[in-house]
């Protein structure tokens, strides 16, 4: 066989994570916002980010250099005047695109425009089934229904979309009604509780967190999607699991901020150099935080590695940095992890046969 | 069907001996070997497929009969895929 949609891209990306090849990037084009959600994680607003020509010269190389799969990010990265160049650039450069966005300025027109590149999902902010739910958390009138317009002008023209949502103590109770807004407009939508500390470490974004805990009755719903990949039997003995590397960050992973700043992953505290003052190639290869990174192994990990479901979990170094400056669990996190294991065994007869029917691959 | 192109508006890269291409009508990732990657590669333009049988026949030392059942049936997989555009 010479064409294949299974094992030989598995085979592949474990090729790019053995031999670091930078397959897969988050670029944030800017840090600027016309929303003001209370549980943003930026903080930094203070440097003058990259220009057009900047931008398209790092596409370059990162085209030159493997990377395939793209996720434009922010801060609103339609704030940019010149987004829908950077666009054409990164389509003429054949990179697979993803956008992040929380919708607010995309009109029929822009919707046209992203249709004609390639364009794997438009990601979209959503917090609510409606106006006073969604502009509690943005804080910004009229927001949800440029929203929710936006969604309908891509899936107009055949974009891919899918909400994403995170949840908080204002509309945790409020999920099946997202689920429901999804449905009637014809995407997918996925939902997170655990928000990620701001870049400086602060907690301030968090005062509205739900714990995993008080979520209980209703995680099974919300992480719906989430148990098939728990019903997964292991397939890789634990003493292997334990000499692999945690994540991916460094190895086939890696992010870019507005300022040209390369990290390990897009929460990562320390920068590994900044691609406009140094060549890709250099800091890809001999950057020391990129090492470092690089060698963090699950047995390393304290607790973890003493752990059943340590397959299973979500092990983020950056969020356990972060969050208690340490490679140490976090309480969430663990929560989440052995609540979708006992509900995935709950469930096994029901969970096996969506792992079945699965046919596409989710990029 | 005598020509091939590659689809203009389909996202790939090239690795080596192995290509990954996503197309976003489908969704879906597809992975190249080595013979589909150097197919992939002469079909930048419109060409032959007599010259792409030719040249994998040269280069890899196969057997013209069988050479050509497996790229006819990639070839078919791939216009499915409408990662490729034939005339």
């Amino acid at each position: 066989m010479i064409m294949d949609t299974n094992s030989l891209y598995e085979r592949f990306l474990k090729r790019c994570n053995k031999e670091d090849i930078p397959f897969r990037c988050i670029f944030e084009l800017t840090f600027k916002c016309n929303l003001r959600c209370y549980h943003c994680y930026n903080n930094d607003f203070t440097t003058q980010p990259l220009s057009t020509k900047q931008i398209k010269d790092i596409l370059d190389v990162l085209a030159f250099h493997g990377t395939f799969f793209i996720i434009f990010t922010g801060g609103e990265v339609f704030m940019r005047e010149d987004i829908f160049d950077i666009l054409e650039h990164a389509n003429h450069k054949k990179f697979a695109i993803t956008i992040f966005t929380n919708g607010t300025l995309i009109d029929d027109k822009k919707a046209k425009q992203i249709s004609s590149y390639n364009i794997a999902e438009v990601c979209i902010s959503i917090y609510g089934p409606n106006s006073p739910t969604h502009e509690k958390i943005t804080r910004r009138k009229g927001s949800f229904e440029r929203t929710i317009n936006a969604v309908r002008f891509l899936t107009k023209y055949k974009v891919r979309v899918r909400l994403k949502t995170s949840l908080s103590k204002d509309n945790f109770n409020l999920y099946a009604d997202i689920k429901k807004l999804a449905g009637d407009l014809g995407v997918r939508c996925q939902f997170n509780h655990i928000t990620a500390p701001m870049r400086n470490g602060s907690e301030q974004n968090r005062y509205n967190d739900i714990s995993t805990k008080a979520l209980s009755r209703h995680l099974a719903k919300i992480y719906e999607e989430d148990l098939s990949y728990f019903a997964q039997n292991d397939t890789e003995p634990l003493e292997d699991l334990l000499e692999r590397n945690v994540c991916k960050g460094g190895h086939s992973t890696f992010s870019i901020d507005p300022y040209g700043r390369l990290y390990p992953c897009l929460l990562a505290p320390y920068s590994a150099g900044n691609i406009c003052e140094e060549s890709f190639e250099k800091i890809w290869r001999d950057s020391s935080v990129l090492k470092q990174w690089r060698n963090i192994k699950f047995k390393d990990i304290p607790i973890c590695n003493r752990c059943k479901l340590i397959s299973k979990c979500a092990v983020c170094p950056v969020n356990r940095f972060l969050e208690n400056k340490s490679l140490e669990p976090e309480k969430e996190a663990c929560d989440l992890t052995y609540f979708l294991h006992e509900e995935s065994k709950r469930k096994k007869h029901l969970i096996k046969r969506e792992v079945c029917d699965g046919k596409t691959f989710a990029c | 069907m005598s020509f091939i192109k590659r689809n203009p508006h389909i996202a790939f890269r090239i690795f080596g001996k192995e290509t990954i291409i996503y197309s976003s009508l489908e969704n879906k990732i597809h992975c190249l070997n080595e013979i589909g990657t150097k197919v992939w590669e002469l079909s930048v333009g419109w060409v032959s497929l007599e010259k792409i049988l030719t040249y994998i026949c040269k280069e890899y030392d196969i057997k013209r009969g069988k050479a050509k059942a497996d790229i006819l049936n990639l070839i078919k997989k791939m216009k499915r895929a409408k990662l490729l555009l034939t005339k």
